[in-house]
């Protein structure tokens, strides 16, 4: 008698069992693939015709090549034949073929259809304008037109991607806003994001992970948004670390910490006992067994944060006190960093500085107070250099400049005064 | 209900197949891959996975096709090529860390079960259940109970010890009761 365990797993196989598969085309096609790939060879018995088309092939071929042997020599047969089609020829090319006869030396009268040849070859000759005009008018005609090719254009994502279910903080965008920087809720890390033409399914919600993909729920079908995401801390100090002047790192001393005492008693005993009975020890002056270490000291640079803004398909990051520059691109390769040098018009102190973006035109203009006026520069994001362009003729605090479309606006005394940069 | 799946080769065809004749390999294919896919489905979940399994086993038995013997059943030797294949993988790709002892609360007992339920049931209902198993589960239910491997064979094949395996075949019975008890029953049609 049956377990009802046994009763249970033979109805379920025979259950099972009863599930029919048919093997589809794709199947069989991707098995094929398979085959090719582990090259495994494959006899296939269409040789056998094969061989037998190539035989009957090479055989017609060489009958025709004796044939074109035997037509050199003109022969009876070949020549009674040949009259016959010499006959249908208009008589009225009988005179022209008569000259050609006479003047053309290798045509003999024994070959008649070498004769029909060279009467058909100056029949066809033309003339260099009958030759060419056509030719124009023909090429005119065929002459493939270009055709403008119509690119893809990646769709905007200011107002479509959202960053763990909520919209970034401080973005900023490129002209086209395919291209879109800003920061989280927490304001603790920095996300890229661009949109791009892919077609593969993908989540819809950014994550918070180092990069990724997703298409927002509405979002074009066709596309999708590539993001990076960065902790903001670590890459301003990244920037700020890779503008240290190796030379000074080299001459300051870094010191040798402290060590305390709870890695004294952490320290095995054994260890020091070592120490003691190594015949390198100098018994006379013990001072000398003491390995000194030179003291250096390691001066961590200050944290500064950085705006950003984008220009085409690079990201420009100006630090707060706007003396470096950075550019970067979506995937986090730096192109360039510089210094920002401010050199002409020689000025005695330069006080506080800010940097202006100019969306529309892309161009960075920083404002520098001085004792006397504000200055103003344009700034060359990629090696950090200035041009002088003008400067306003009073200083005052608290100045509210905005710069759009290369003109610049600021309101002094109540007063709106616009001027072009 | 329908007939299991045999598979009818002569002597002749598998002579042909050992030199690797491409129209009788692809005949091979069509006539054998009803029955290894009834076998993979019961492994693998995905479609894709399924034919991968298929079509990597299809290949180690051309390679291996001279091994054969002409006496011996060429439908075992070629279902013994798939489980390998299955068990192997399923070894490559399913450390003893991803065994997991999770406890099953289902309350139908072995003796309130219904096998008229299960008699009634569509196969690919049954499927679905054995696919909703976790993978150890399923692949140790499927070797003792369909399959009818000794507990010991399955132990030494997956690399774990007996009493997990009996564990495993005792809760992935019970998964599968208290799932076939959630069907409806078929209505009398004399009432």
């Amino acid at each position: 008698m049956k377990t009802s365990k046994k009763q249970f797993d033979d109805l379920f196989k025979e259950k099972l069992k009863t599930i029919q598969f048919e093997p589809s085309v794709a199947a069989q096609e991707a098995l094929l693939k398979a085959l090719k790939r582990n090259k495994i060879n494959l006899v296939k018995k269409t040789w056998g015709k094969l061989s037998f088309v190539l035989i009957l092939v090479s055989t017609l071929v060489y009958f025709q090549h004796q044939q074109e042997q035997h037509t050199d020599q003109a022969h009876y047969f070949q020549s009674q034949t040949r009259v016959d089609l010499f006959n249908t020829y208009p008589s009225s090319d009988f005179t022209r073929l008569f000259d050609l006869k006479q003047n053309n030396t290798q045509t003999q009268p024994s070959k008649p259809i070498l004769a029909i040849v060279a009467q058909l070859q100056t029949n066809e000759q033309v003339t260099e304008k009958e030759r060419w005009d056509p030719l124009q008018l023909t090429q005119k005609s065929i002459r493939p037109q270009l055709k403008s090719r119509t690119q893809q254009v990646a769709p905007p994502i200011q107002h479509v991607f959202e960053f763990e279910g909520a919209a970034l903080i401080e973005s900023k965008s490129s002209a086209n806003q395919t291209l879109l920087c800003g920061q989280n809720k927490a304001q603790t890390k920095l996300i890229i994001a661009q949109s791009k033409i892919a077609k593969f399914s993908t989540d819809s919600v950014a994550r918070d992970q180092e990069s990724g993909v997703c298409r927002p729920v509405g979002f074009d079908e066709n596309a999708v948004i590539q993001y990076t995401v960065f902790d903001k801390r670590s890459l301003f100090r990244r920037f700020q670390a890779e503008n240290i002047h190796w030379g000074l790192v080299r001459t300051t001393k870094i010191a040798k910490p402290a060590r305390n005492a709870e890695e004294e008693v952490a320290k095995p005993k054994a260890k020091t006992n070592k120490t003691a009975t190594t015949t390198h020890t100098n018994a006379i002056n013990p001072q000398a067994n003491l390995h000194v270490h030179s003291t250096r000291q390691y001066v961590e640079p200050e944290y500064e944060e950085y705006s950003y803004n984008i220009k085409n398909d690079s990201l420009i990051f100006i630090s707060d006190r706007v003396n470096f520059v950075v550019m970067m691109d979506a995937q986090g390769t730096i192109l360039s960093k510089a210094q920002i040098e401010i050199t002409e018009p020689y000025v005695y102190y330069l006080g506080e500085k800010r940097a202006y973006f100019d969306q529309s035109t892309g161009k960075v203009y920083i404002c520098v107070a001085t004792l006397y006026h504000f200055n103003f520069y344009e700034l060359e994001p990629a090696n950090g250099k200035t041009t002088y362009l003008f400067h306003l003729d009073d200083v005052w605090p608290n100045p509210e400049f905005q710069i759009e479309n290369g003109k610049l606006s600021y309101i002094k005394n109540n007063i709106s005064h616009q001027q072009l940069l | 209900m329908r007939n299991p799946i045999y598979l009818k080769l002569s002597k002749e065809d598998i002579l042909r197949i050992q030199q690797q004749d491409e129209r009788f390999l692809l005949k091979l294919y069509n006539d054998s891959f009803p029955l290894m896919m009834s076998v993979a489905v019961r492994y693998k979940n995905n479609r894709e996975e399924q034919l991968t399994a298929v079509h990597n086993s299809f290949l180690k038995m051309l390679r291996s096709i001279h091994q054969f013997h002409l006496n011996s059943s060429f439908e075992a030797w070629i279902l013994r090529i798939l489980r390998n294949e299955l068990i192997d993988e399923f070894r490559r790709t399913n450390k003893q860390s991803n065994i997991k002892f999770t406890e099953l609360n289902h309350d139908i007992a072995t003796e309130q079960f219904n096998f008229e339920l299960l008699e009634n049931a569509e196969p690919t209902q049954l499927l679905h259940f054995l696919n909703e198993l976790p993978p150890a589960s399923k692949i140790v239910f499927n070797l003792y109970a369909i399959d009818e491997f000794s507990i010991k064979q399955i132990s030494e094949a997956l690399g774990i010890s007996i009493e997990t395996v009996k564990w495993h075949l005792k809760t992935s019975r019970k998964t599968l009761r208290a799932r076939i008890s959630t069907l409806k029953p078929q209505a009398n049609e004399n009432e």
